[in-house]
């Protein structure tokens, strides 16, 4: 089979991975090196496809042949999709051209099963040893890990890979065991456990005053994993609520400390199974869930607040979690923008993190009005009935007012586009 | 009223000892001209600056990581809004955390728009691979981009270049200003045209391929992309020739896959892993053959 086609195939059977963060790693670069490459704190998005997906990795499979049989995968066993297998040397060699003509950031790579999971995971690792050993690659590396694995095999990818995920797939273990018969829920947690330890083990360690570090001249001792661990969640193939979801997100940030949990609206793929919903992937779902996910790591709200915002147990799908919270909880408005805690802050609708920064840091020099919160492009609609300044007061009736969502509903046409 | 000239897109290197000496002799923002058009007689017209020092005027480290992106705005009033900003930081040394003065809401609106700019040159250079041969005959490769960036922000953008590929010859073409990096040093020269990149380059064909298959035609989101990748840098982007194509048949690709009847499946499914048994044969720990 030609490169290309190998190239076209194994891209396509990849593609339904959301990631293709670059972030998290930053600090290497080539000047003290042989070779090309360097991270940076932030990642960068190389290109966009229509599907308005950012793209800043190579992200292939290193074969889509697989053993397992899980019902809602393009690569199933027991699917007919047309099968390739890239070469290690293959692999190391597109990521090293699409990087020197500034394409991309690095590579992810990931792979069905093939022989058994250990082999499979020596194989994804010899790339990302390949590359950073015999071409002193300093780019980004995002390695899948496949549960299951020895330990051992973990602990090495990671001083290869900037970052490693397992996708946990289904929030519950009974819908993993339902649509994956050869995963299995405390394995994958285990997994994550081995990374977690390992990650913690390898923390570079803390300066303080009272403990100074010596400066030696022996060079920086490689990182593990600095990207940290990822994983992802399938939105729609089961029945799942969004209250599950967002709980089993929490476990895993808290727990498992992960970077990243993605949500990926479960899509029709080539030759589906006959068991699963072929539709239109729940887009809009996925994006509310986004949002919640946001609200649980940067604005300090828990499940059971986000999800009071919804009914029985979903987020309400036409205004965002913030504001559905707020709908409900309007004992806590208006907000004194002059006195208020950054908590308090963020937690009105149409404020930012980046926006209550700067309240913070203004309202310092001089009292803030509304038309000061309109010169930074607040939405004034969203924020008014929420807040107050010294120069607005928000009208009681409006805040107490059974008509108050109906104010942020998008206009008829807008629904439509929601309705598929 | 004082002229100061500057070079054409002159940046905060060039602006600043300028600015410095104008602060020094207390010259007020609205007696000073800031000019960098092109003109020949520049040294005809200008008459020195006042060079009495009065004061001695402090800046801040923020000031000056503000400054030298608003510097490389395409904003022809940029030089003036900053000298009165440094004007004004002699009277409120904290007046860059009024995030609701005017000039301070401007200066930090270009700043932004200038590092959106870098940002968006570090992801859409493309480079392009040419052969040529050094003084000893021998056959090295060079990799060139033309770019075309809405803001004077090539050398701003250049560092990133050199520490990802200090290894490399590679040259950034625009039409203001070029650079080119020999794996030792930096040489900015003046800008160039199009035709003088390469036109293809053998891997493109690749990353096409990749950017076409990479794509979900069942999540046409095109508001989305267009947002992170306006039209604007499509001329330099190889893969932006798919996109209308992309878009055009992500439609009927997304109703053929609902549509489709489902397969009985031709491989072997009795085949299929037990993974208890093989959890049971794979206990001892180790480590892959081909990794020792």
């Amino acid at each position: 089979m030609e490169l290309i086609t190998k190239l076209a195939t194994l891209a396509d059977a990849a593609k339904y991975d959301a990631s293709c963060a670059s972030s998290g790693s930053g600090g290497r670069d080539s000047r003290r090196s042989t070779g090309m490459g360097s991270t940076e704190r932030m990642g960068i998005c190389h290109s966009y496809a229509p599907d308005g997906r950012c793209i800043s990795l190579l992200k292939i499979l290193l074969t889509n042949f697989c053993i397992y049989d899980c019902l809602y995968c393009i690569n199933r066993h027991s699917s007919n999709v047309q099968r390739a297998r890239f070469s290690v040397d293959e692999v190391v060699q597109l990521t090293l051209n699409f990087y020197q003509r500034n394409y991309i950031e690095g590579l992810f790579l990931s792979s069905g099963i093939i022989q058994n999971p250990n082999y499979t995971m020596e194989q994804l690792i010899l790339v990302a040893k390949t590359l950073r050993e015999q071409h002193a690659f300093q780019g980004y590396i995002h390695l899948k890990t496949i549960p299951d694995v020895d330990p051992l095999l973990i602990q090495q990818a990671g001083f290869y890979a900037d970052r490693l995920s397992i996708n946990i797939e289904m929030p519950t273990a009974a819908g993993l065991a339902q649509l994956a018969p050869e995963k299995n829920l405390p394995a994958i947690h285990g997994s994550m456990a081995v990374l977690r330890d390992a990650i913690d083990e390898h923390q570079p360690p803390k300066t303080t005053a009272l403990t100074p570090v010596k400066r030696t001249a022996k060079p920086k001792q490689r990182r593990f994993a600095p990207g940290g661990q990822s994983t992802q969640m399938m939105i729609g193939a089961d029945s799942s609520a969004d209250s599950l979801i967002l709980s089993a997100s929490q476990t895993l940030y808290q727990d498992y400390r992960l970077r990243r949990v993605y949500y990926s609206a479960f899509s029709p793929i080539p030759d589906a199974s006959q068991q699963l919903p072929l539709q239109s992937p729940p887009l809009l779902r996925e994006h509310r869930l986004y949002q919640a996910d946001w609200l649980l790591r940067f604005y300090g709200f828990n499940v059971g607040e986000i999800i009071s915002g919804g009914h029985h147990g979903m987020l309400d799908l036409h205004i965002d979690p913030k504001l559905a919270w707020a709908l409900q909880h309007r004992e806590f408005f208006p907000v004194d923008i002059n006195r208020a805690s950054s908590q308090q802050l963020l937690r009105v609708p149409g404020l930012g993190v980046r926006s209550v920064q700067r309240i913070l840091q203004s309202r310092k020099q001089q009292r803030l009005r509304l038309q000061d919160l309109k010169k930074w492009r607040i939405s004034m609609p969203k924020v008014m009935p929420f807040i107050s300044t010294f120069d607005h007061h928000p009208s009681v009736a409006l805040l107490d007012s059974a008509h108050l969502r109906q104010r942020f509903l998008p206009g008829p046409t807008q629904m439509d586009l929601f309705a598929g | 009223m004082i002229s100061v000239h500057l070079a054409l897109h002159a940046d905060f290197n060039a602006w600043r000892p300028l600015a410095r000496q104008l602060l020094q002799a207390h010259i007020a923002p609205e007696n000073i001209t800031w000019c960098s058009e092109p003109q020949t007689d520049i040294f005809e017209n200008s008459q020195p600056l006042p060079n009495q020092i009065i004061c001695q005027p402090k800046i801040s480290a923020a000031f000056i990581e503000l400054a030298t992106r608003v510097c490389c705005h395409r904003d022809p009033h940029r030089y003036a809004l900053l000298y009165r900003l440094a004007w004004r930081l002699q009277q409120n040394a904290h007046l860059l955390d009024l995030a609701m003065d005017d000039d301070v809401l401007t200066a930090t609106q270009m700043a932004k728009q200038a590092g959106r700019e870098v940002h968006k040159m570090k992801a859409f250079i493309r480079f392009r691979e040419t052969i040529y041969r050094d003084e000893h005959n021998a056959e090295q490769s060079i990799f060139i981009a033309w770019f075309e960036p809405q803001h004077y922000t090539l050398t701003l953008g250049t560092p990133f270049f050199i520490k990802r590929f200090c290894n490399m010859h590679w040259a950034i073409l625009t039409p203001y200003q070029s650079v080119y990096w020999d794996q030792q040093q930096l040489y900015v020269g003046m800008g160039a045209q199009q035709q003088q990149a390469p036109s293809d380059d053998d891997m493109e064909k690749f990353w096409l391929t990749y950017y076409a298959s990479t794509f979900n035609p069942a999540r046409l989101k095109v508001k989305a992309m267009l947002k992170e990748m306006p039209r604007y840098y499509w001329n330099n982007l190889p893969e932006a020739r798919l996109i209308p194509e992309l878009i055009a048949r992500a439609g009927e690709r997304q109703q053929q896959m609902i549509a489709a009847e489902p397969t009985a499946p031709k491989q072997n499914t009795k085949t299929k892993f037990d993974r208890e048994k093989w959890l049971q044969t794979s206990l001892q720990p180790r480590l892959g053959k081909c990794l020792t």
